[in-house]
């Protein structure tokens, strides 16, 4: 049961009160109370980090900085009035429902570090660098989630923010497969970026969500892409490595057999939507 | 007509829209005590010991009930008619627990706080028994989940509780297998269905206290308070004559709350400390330990000639009625009983089967009420059929369908845990509703696939449904109407209204037959002691039973008003008429106003209060029929099935208010579609519902249903009140066969087990 409530206003304030009492940071609550309520989560102390002085989403050396409590429909009308990368509002729009969206934060969700989760797999995709305070020191998305809900932090720290990489000329798919089409966990999604240049791979990156312990995405192999010819033989192969790489377990949402056959036919679907017909 | 078929809003819209106090968690004593349940973490298992002592230290609890403590009368929860078809297999707690939430103990306390403190510190020691989680397996199974020899059911339901059946039927007219000798074509296919879940949006909540006389008042979010007081009389051994139930607005019941849930438990609470009291049920009690619908599996096979006659259907079920057998042979019988004479022109049918105990979450009424199982069985046999014979199969329908003026043997041989009613269909537009449904979807040009694009494939697909208008000779709903000085009336039912917008039918309906304005009927229900009694709301009852009742007791008033005025006019009855505000000398120029004859009835002149009552049993339950057409979307990389459009047309006779009807058939539709698509049901190894809450359990939100269109076709019941018929239910029933056909159609995937997921679709895709 919470006895403690806690509004600290600087970086250093929070960061003391996070070490002496290892409270849990509520921005939004979207997640921390509906685990609260099933007992997931038992906590004396929640922290509130809403009334931290932050600036708000920005553009900063070419980048897209977005801080601790920014909200994803903040993020989108960021992503609208500044004409960004569509994929990245692909995503947001399919995370929840308009309320939670309109109280459930990017930076909450790479801290929850579900390999559903739909924020973690942008920011795999747009290579995060997680700011990290009070250390204000920064490191990459795959190095900050170690495994299933478990992040790289120390008891004093917090995420201040998520830096990601602002990318043009880039073709992009994005899907999620979920048992409904609105308010949804993903059964597996597939995000992917491609520039190209004379029908060959000049970068390529692609992520899966909820069939690893968390986000597959694999750089060596999308190393060795550059320079290919895009077609369907390439992708076909990508969809046979991926489906080998790929490490699902069966939960309530479908089998881990399902989620293979996902994962090898939403590379082919991206190849499709992206270089064939497109119907979407 | 003036009041029947007007689109008006209904009576509570407005009350509710606003967040009026009108629901029971609203009404219950402001110091009632809180009310939680202790529940079984075991499939199966016998309490060895329970001890209380540490959790009664509590501050604030104020009881803690075990089974020792309370009355152990074997009841059954189900609402139905009495004596009830479903065994006598309950208890108030019992010493053995049967499903993971079953009850085990009851704790009353001043705050939620206390109380949930005092459920972690109840100790229990179990002995725990092998659970019967497969329902294919139960039959024989060496445990028998009812070994008590108190249960007991009330009459021949092919009940054996050694062999874990709760009830067993069978009936056949002609000789199936002789017939089948004859068939050119054969199909036998096997189906399943799972466990829906309800989903109202009011949780069951239950309040009860004891009035100035030491009566046991219950305030109850039930469709069938007449039914609990009975049931509660049982169960303590009090007289029904000490027992009251009222029925606020409810939020929903579907046939959930067609049963006592949190009733008992109140009332034990109450009539142990003489306090208030109230429970309302998590959503996670709900799914875990309220009703689902009952899972149940068909074997069918169906017979025709090369020219496309149907000659036999033979359908074998087998249902799941979780650990309580409640509703276990009626929901199982109207799988027959509410598809089979759809083809009414077989030379020999066959219906038969069991129901049997498992330790699961306890199966009961849902709407659609087995008519939904046994239609995904039926209406997707007959397609495959249709397709062996290489005949359409809305040809292969129309031809072997029933059609107006005919009838059916199973009406007489099956009703609802008894023998059935003969009866014609008087009114019957099944051919009606198929032809404006292909010209609504434009089956002619999209039947059966186009071809979006490489990985996209459309198809359309069909079912044709029926359900009743109540129990013929079975359901019984009565009215009062009663005349206010001003000239309004008073209608009191024991018509159970959940949110379906039936006090406003009911009034229309008085208002029609009076010719007043509805908003001159004020409408009361229900409460056992102020209105007159009614079976509740379920089988698709209150507009055709209770509705009859209404008219008759308004054309009974009528008549009143009419004999009161010629009095008051000096006149004979035969010279003098009423209008709605009039009662007039029909060849004069004598008359008086409604309100003043009113005002001097009560007042001053020849004084009275004018009453009439009246009740209604059906002698018939005149079927609704519908037509249902899906158009889907199938993504044949991720099994994903898009429903594009959905088009049902409705013979529900004459719709009292069109725009009420309306909405009963589109909410039946989208529980239809939860069933076909969404609405999965899983259980870990060691029995606990895991689909038990909303994240897991996935109902359609507004981006899965795609285009919804209901159309209604002319049609008049002459046993209904105006050519009514029932609409309750009738919505429900064709989504899963019609859009599984879709399926099939659009991608040549036949799936026969509900829901019909992405990972079936995928996986069948790939094995083809």
């Amino acid at each position: 049961m919470i006895k403690n409530y806690f509004r600290p206003k600087t970086i250093d304030e929070l960061s003391e009160l996070k070490y002496k009492t290892n409270g849990y940071l509520f921005s939004g609550g979207t997640d921390l109370f509906v685990k609260l309520r099933a007992g997931i989560i038992d906590t004396d102390t929640v922290i509130d980090t809403k009334y931290l002085d932050t600036k708000g989403i920005e553009i900063k050396d070419k980048k897209l900085f977005i801080p601790i409590n920014a909200t994803y429909n903040e993020l989108r009308y960021f992503i609208k009035e500044n004409k960004l990368n569509n994929i990245l509002e692909d995503i947001v729009k399919t995370i929840g429902s308009p309320m939670i969206r309109n109280r459930g934060t990017p930076v909450g969700n790479i801290s929850n570090a579900s390999p559903a989760g739909d924020f973690v797999l942008a920011s795999y995709l747009f290579n995060a660098q997680i700011l990290i305070e009070p250390s204000s020191k920064k490191i990459p998305i795959k190095d900050f989630i170690k495994s299933p809900g478990q992040i790289n932090l120390e008891q004093n720290e917090f995420v201040y923010g998520i830096e990601l990489e602002l990318l043009t000329d880039y073709k992009f798919y994005f899907e999620k497969v979920g048992r409904r089409n609105a308010m949804i966990i993903s059964i597996a999604s597939i995000g992917i970026l491609i520039k190209e240049e004379d029908n060959k791979i000049n970068d390529i990156r692609i992520a899966f969500g909820s069939v690893a312990p968390t986000i597959l995405r694999d750089e060596n192999l999308e190393k060795t892409l550059i320079g290919k010819t895009i077609d369907e033989e390439l992708f076909k192969y990508l969809a046979n490595e991926y489906q080998k790489l790929s490490s699902p377990i069966t939960d309530v949402r479908a089998t881990k057999e399902y989620r293979k056959s996902l994962v090898h036919n939403l590379v082919i679907k991206a190849y499709n939507n992206l270089f064939e017909k497109v119907v979407r | 007509m003036k009041e029947v078929t007007r689109k008006i809003p209904k009576k509570d819209a407005l009350g509710l829209l606003l967040g009026k106090p009108v629901y029971t968690d609203d009404l219950a004593p402001k110091n009632s005590l809180i009310v939680k349940l202790l529940r079984s973490p075991h499939a199966f298992a016998k309490i060895k010991n329970i001890d209380i002592s540490e959790a009664s230290k509590i501050e604030g609890v104020e009881c803690i009930l075990t089974y020792k403590d309370v009355p152990r009368n074997p009841i059954t929860r189900a609402g139905q008619g009495y004596p009830e078809p479903s065994p006598h297999d309950w208890y108030i707690l019992d010493e053995y627990v049967r499903y993971v939430g079953d009850e085990v103990a009851i704790v009353a306390g001043k705050d939620e706080k206390c109380v949930n403190e005092a459920l972690k510190k109840i100790k229990v020691e179990y002995e725990i028994f092998e659970p019967v989680l497969d329902f294919e397996k139960a039959e024989g199974h060496p445990s028998i989940i009812h070994p008590e020899k108190e249960t007991h059911p009330m009459f021949e339901i092919g009940f054996d509780a050694q062999k874990n059946i709760a009830a067993s039927y069978e009936m056949e007219i002609g000789s199936v297998e002789e017939e089948l000798k004859k068939c050119d074509v054969v199909i036998s296919e096997r189906f399943y269905t799972q466990a829906q879940a309800h989903v109202a949006f009011e949780p069951h909540t239950a309040a009860s206290y004891i009035d100035m006389h030491g009566r046991l008042i219950i305030i109850s979010s039930t469709q069938v308070p007449f039914h609990v007081r009975r049931i509660i009389a049982e169960a303590f051994d009090i007289p029904i004559k000490n027992i009251r139930v009222i029925k606020p607005r409810i939020g929903g019941g579907f046939g959930g709350k067609q049963a006592v849930h949190g009733e008992p438990f109140v009332a034990a609470v109450t009539l142990k400390t003489g306090k208030p009291a109230k429970i309302v049920y998590t959503r996670q009690e709900v799914f875990e330990a309220t009703y689902s619908r009952h899972p149940m599996r068909y074997d069918i096979t169906l017979g025709a000639s090369k020219d496309g006659k149907l000659k036999v259907i033979d359908m074998k079920g087998l249902s799941d009625t979780g650990a309580y057998g409640e509703h276990a042979l009626t929901t199982f019988m109207v799988a027959g009983s509410k598809t089979l004479p759809l083809y009414n022109k077989v030379d020999a049918v066959r219906f038969s089967g069991k129901v049997v105990y498992t330790n699961k979450v306890p199966a009961g009424a849902y709407r659609g009420y087995g008519a939904i199982q046994g239609n995904f069985a039926l209406e997707s046999a007959i397609d495959m059929l249709a397709e062996k014979l290489g005949m359409d199969p809305i040809e292969f329908r129309k031809k072997n369908m029933i059609r107006e003026g005919e009838t059916s043997p199973i009406f007489k041989i099956m009703g609802e845990g008894r023998e059935g009613v003969d009866m014609i269909v008087r009114s019957c537009k099944l051919n009606e509703c198929v032809e404006e449904g292909m010209k609504l979807i434009n089956w002619k040009e999209k039947f059966p696939r186009k071809k979006i694009s490489e990985t996209k494939y459309r198809g359309v697909g069909m079912a044709i449904a029926m359900q009743g208008s109540g129990i013929a000779n079975i359901d019984m709903g009565a009215a009062v109407l009663k005349l206010n000085d001003d000239g309004s009336f008073n209608l009191l039912i024991g018509a159970t209204d959940l949110g379906t917008g039936s006090d406003t039918i009911l009034a229309q309906i008085a208002a029609e037959v009076l010719n007043v304005p509805t908003e001159d009927i004020i409408v009361y229900s229900s409460d056992t002691d102020l209105t007159p009694f009614d079976v509740g709301a379920y089988a698709s009852s209150t507009t055709y039973v209770s509705g009859n009742a209404v008219k008759r007791a308004a054309e009974k008033m009528r008549k009143l008003i009419i004999k009161e005025g010629a009095l008051k006019l000096g006149l004979d009855e035969s010279n003098v008429d009423f209008d709605g505000k009039y009662i007039y000398e029909k060849n004069g120029s004598k008359k008086v106003s409604l309100k003043e004859l009113a005002t001097v009835l009560l007042y001053t002149e020849n004084q009275k209060q004018l009453i009439a009552d009246a009740s209604y049993v059906g002698e018939e339950s005149p079927p609704p029929f519908m037509a249902g057409f899906a158009e889907v979307e199938v993504d044949i990389e991720t099994g994903k099935v898009k429903l594009i459009n959905y088009i049902a047309v409705v013979d529900c006779g004459v719709t009292i208010n069109p725009n009420l009807a309306r909405i009963q058939v589109e909410g039946g539709l989208v529980q239809g579609i939860g069933m076909a698509l969404f609405e999965d049901v899983k259980y870990s190894p060691n029995g606990k519902l895991l689909t038990n809450n909303l994240m897991h359990y996935k109902i359609p939100s507004r981006a899965d249903i795609g285009n919804i269109i209901v159309k209604f076709v002319e049609s008049y019941e002459p046993t209904g009140p105006f050519g009514a018929k029932s609409v309750a239910e009738i919505g429900i029933d064709t989504p899963p066969a019609a859009i599984a056909n879709a399926i099939y159609n659009a991608v040549g995937v036949r799936i026969k087990t509900l829901p019909i997921t992405p990972e079936k679709v995928l996986m069948s895709l790939n094995n083809k």
